[in-house]
């Protein structure tokens, strides 16, 4: 069966039974459509974690073993936080926030004790035992805050902001857009004339994932709506317009039903499958009808069902092949560290195929039913952009080689920008510089050092001597080698301040005592006259300890950062630690960090595979190395230009941006596919390869140059969003866009008019 | 001439079926019940209160829609009828028909 029996079977069955197969695509749209109202949306950051990784192993066990290991810091700014009436309304706000269910702990001067040395050793007592009356009162106060160690860490230097540490008990099993809820209904009700502050990544991460599903609810309306005005004005006829747009909802709508028949989640990535699909589903609709409406322009005596034959024939194979290498970029999506992201690629190549499918069949059958536009049979239709496309055509290979070596030069430049590119991500940066969340952030960053925490499990016995100067010895390092590193907190401390306190607070003996008798003693003490669950975070059990947490604290959430802390800190325990019990990273920071190199490593892993599958059968198709190399390298220069463009703006490469790169392939060998396929078509009937390089233009020009502006006009609303991850993901689909049809409508055409290859005859 | 007979049946019987689907679901989905007791001031005020910008897309996508079908019917210049039907409504259409049908 030849590919021309295959495209007469479609024609036929297409003019055979249009209203049949309108009614079977309305019938299975509902049927699947019915199950998108039960999908559940699940939205948080958490969803999308692989169970069964590492970090994410500890996670588990550190919830299992202590009281959890994420945190929250509320700080309060007044100019008299010390009198009466501020530490009696503090007080109450302690106590609220312990009533929230989520947090196992709260940390503040409130419950902060310190160590007194004594005739008989020490004794612990409360920091905050009256309130300050007068001012000498007040100054002998200070001097205690300052003795007791809690400056910077509870207090700030100036006096005036005070931090409660939020303690959260669970990794993984809580909402955080409810906790977020809580926290800042909590904080409304207590602040004026006190300013209040919140900072945790898990509120930072549920602010992130909520903004950006805002405004995506807003702006892709505005985009699709924009994006139609577009296409309104190039085709000027509904076919051009709105058969190309059923596709694309259909395609979401199959999608998101055939989610909800198969009860799967939609996670906050899902949101992107919409998105990709707009950008390059209603591709393959575009082409059919485009060619359709020019070869009814150029043969106004053949009638629609000829003329649609002819159609199918020519646009038949290279929407096959624009879909087929659509698919598998998308395909390669399978090798991903996120479980989410897997099932994201599998999904949006169901959408595609869907999207095929109904283009080849849905939209060849109302074109059977629906007269020949009115406007695209005028004499003078279409002659402006005929006329722009054809000028086009001569100008790029008229002048090929001034063409050539300018784009040549500019990509270098653009691609240049790859040195400045970050693979990095701080979430802080999402938001306006005067957001409320990002003022908090910096606030606390810099009174307190931050607010964001990974945690380090050590096991074995804790009391030996050797695991604690092990202990003392790895967290000296992190702290010294990382300056993102501020404070960093374990049981070594609390052990070292109270051999100083029972040594009548020699600041010399703030050491590890040699004796695990002596240390077992100490904590003994410190349970006598302490309330007992003081070590709950640190320990899992105050007489035998066989697990303990280090805290490192981190100025900023730096996942780049984060990643360089975790290899070199595993690198240091195996070098020094090859013989101690297990000591494992842990913290949903740390994850963050080494989750988010592993995912931007694997995507450009998965990006150079389907580069090497695409050329592959590019190679195939064209029964051409050359041809393969030429299909596939407009779309490798803007993958290189893309990497550029995002160093120069300095919008770095982390798990959503990489993920773009799936739109740049899929949309990008659509467009080399198209063009290479018809040119080749155009040099068969006997054109010289300058004419047939304007007639490519004049014929399949349209439909990629259509397609691309109308998804370039139609996302550029999403630079008017105030959220900057929502702009940067417009910047990039345009610029990606731009940069494919650059590739297929400038550079192919001047390098096929100086090469002239020979595979285009065969 | 058979096979457009076939082909109008099959397609008839499975749009009653999607109707028919569709008509199950809104009544399965409690908005009919809920529309019961209101007036229709109250659903109008309502709708119009939470909903506008979906009010305002499907306003402008029946007007695109009703835009399409005259393009095809009357054989008029799409983007024109477009702009007509969004800005005064899908009823100035009809006298743009009119005084086309005068004019011939």
């Amino acid at each position: 069966m030849n590919l021309r029996t295959i495209s007469n079977w479609l024609f036929n069955l297409d003019a055979r039974y249009p209203r049949t197969i309108i009614a079977v695509v309305f019938f299975i749209t509902v049927v699947l459509g019915w199950k998108i109202f039960n999908l559940e949306m699940d939205p948080s950051f958490k969803s999308m974690l692989p169970r069964n990784h590492p970090i994410v192993e500890t996670m588990e066990k550190v919830d299992e073993l202590f009281s959890g290991s994420d945190i929250i810091i509320i700080a309060v700014e007044s100019d008299s936080l010390f009198n009466e009436r501020s530490i009696e309304k503090l007080s109450s706000f302690q106590d609220s926030l312990e009533s929230i269910p989520l947090i196992s702990r709260v940390t503040s001067i409130f419950t902060q004790k310190h160590i007194l040395p004594t005739k008989d050793g020490f004794k612990i007592e409360p920091l905050l035992t009256s309130v300050p009356n007068d001012s000498t009162e007040y100054i002998l106060f200070l001097e205690q805050l300052n003795r007791a160690g809690v400056i910077n860490n509870l207090i700030s230097s100036d006096y005036k902001k005070m931090c409660f540490i939020g303690q959260i008990n669970s990794s993984f099993e809580y909402d955080e857009f409810e906790f977020r809820k809580n926290i800042y209904d909590l904080v409304d009700d207590f602040s004026d004339p006190e300013d209040f502050f919140v900072s945790s990544l898990p509120i930072t991460q549920a602010t992130i994932i909520d903004n950006m599903q805002r405004d995506m609810r807003v702006f892709t309306p505005i985009a699709i709506g924009l994006g139609i005005f577009l296409l309104m004005l190039s085709f000027r006829s509904w076919t051009g317009v709105f058969l190309p747009f059923f596709v694309v909802v259909c395609s979401i709508i199959w999608t998101f039903g055939i989610m909800g028949w198969l009860n799967m989640s939609m996670a906050f990535i899902g949101t992107l499958i919409p998105v990709m699909l707009i950008a390059i589903a209603n591709n393959y609709g575009i082409h059919i009808i485009s060619h359709y409406f020019e070869y009814s322009k150029s043969d106004t005596l053949s009638t629609r069902g000829q003329i649609l034959r002819k159609t199918i024939r020519k646009v038949g194979v290279p929407i096959l092949l624009a879909g087929l290498t659509t698919i598998i970029s998308f395909l390669s999506l399978f090798t991903h560290a996120l479980p989410r992201a897997r099932e994201m690629g599998l999904l949006i190549s169901f959408g595609i195929l869907v999207s095929f499918v109904l283009s080849i069949f849905l939209i060849p059958s109302v074109l059977v039913l629906v007269s020949r536009p009115h406007y695209i049979m005028k004499d003078k239709s279409m002659t402006l952009i005929n006329s722009f496309l054809v000028g086009m055509a001569k100008f790029f290979s008229e002048n090929r080689i001034p063409v050539l070596i300018s784009f040549t030069i500019l990509g270098i430049w653009i691609s240049l920008g790859i040195k400045d590119l970050k693979v990095d991500t701080n979430p802080d940066n999402y938001f306006p510089e005067t957001s409320k969340l990002r003022i908090a952030n910096t606030k606390i960053g810099e009174a307190f050092g931050g607010s964001t925490q990974m945690s380090i499990l050590v096991e074995g016995d804790i009391f030996d001597p050797k695991i604690l100067n092990n202990i003392e010895l790895l967290t000296s390092h992190i702290k010294d080698r990382f300056e993102i590193v501020t404070k960093t907190y374990s049981i070594v401390d609390v052990i070292k301040k109270m051999n100083s306190g029972f040594n009548g607070g020699d600041p010399f003996l703030e050491i590890i005592p040699d004796d695990r008798e002596l240390i077992s003693q100490y904590m003994f003490l410190y349970s006598l006259s302490a309330e007992g669950d003081e070590f709950d975070l640190i320990l899992d059990d105050v007489e035998e300890p066989e697990n303990t947490q280090i805290f490192l604290r981190l100025k900023e959430v730096q996942t780049s950062a984060i990643a360089d802390i975790v290899e070199d800190t595993k690198q240091f325990i195996a070098a020094n630690f090859y013989d101690s019990p297990p000591i494992e990273l842990s913290g949903a920071a740390t994850l963050m960090g080494v989750l988010s190199r592993l995912i931007v490593r694997g995507q450009l892993v998965s990006l150079f595979c389907s580069l090497i599958i695409i050329l592959v059968i590019m190679t195939f198709v064209f029964k051409s190395f050359l041809g393969g190399v030429l299909s596939t390298l407009p779309m490798a220069v803007s993958v290189a230009m893309m990497f550029g463009l995002m160093g120069y703006l300095d919008i770095p490469l982390n798990m959503t941006t990489s993920m773009l790169t799936c739109i740049l392939v899929g949309v990008g060998v659509d467009y080399t596919v198209h063009f290479l396929w018809h040119l080749r078509d155009h040099i068969r009937s006997g054109d010289g390869i300058d004419d047939a390089i304007v007639n490519t233009f004049k014929i399949s020009g349209k439909g990629i140059l259509f397609n691309g502006l109308s998804v370039i006009i139609g996302f550029s609303s999403l630079l008017f969003s105030v959220f900057v991850p929502v702009q940067i993901f417009g910047i990039l689909v345009m610029s990606s866009i731009t940069f494919c049809l650059f590739g297929a409508l400038a550079i192919l055409p001047a390098l096929m008019s100086l090469l002239n290859p020979k595979f285009l005859y065969k | 001439m058979k096979q457009a007979k076939t082909d109008k049946k099959i397609s008839s019987f499975l749009l009653v079926i999607t109707l028919a689907l569709v008509l199950y679901g809104i009544s399965i989905s409690g908005f009919v019940v809920a529309t019961l007791n209101q007036s229709f001031t109250e659903i109008f005020f309502y709708l119009f209160k939470f909903y506008l910008d979906f009010i305002l897309i499907l306003y402008v996508f029946i007007c695109l829609q009703i835009a399409g079908y005259v393009e095809l019917k009357y054989k008029q210049d799409y983007l024109m009828i477009s702009i007509i039907s969004i800005l005064f409504t899908p009823l100035s259409i009809f006298f743009v028909i009119n005084s086309e049908n005068k004019d011939d």
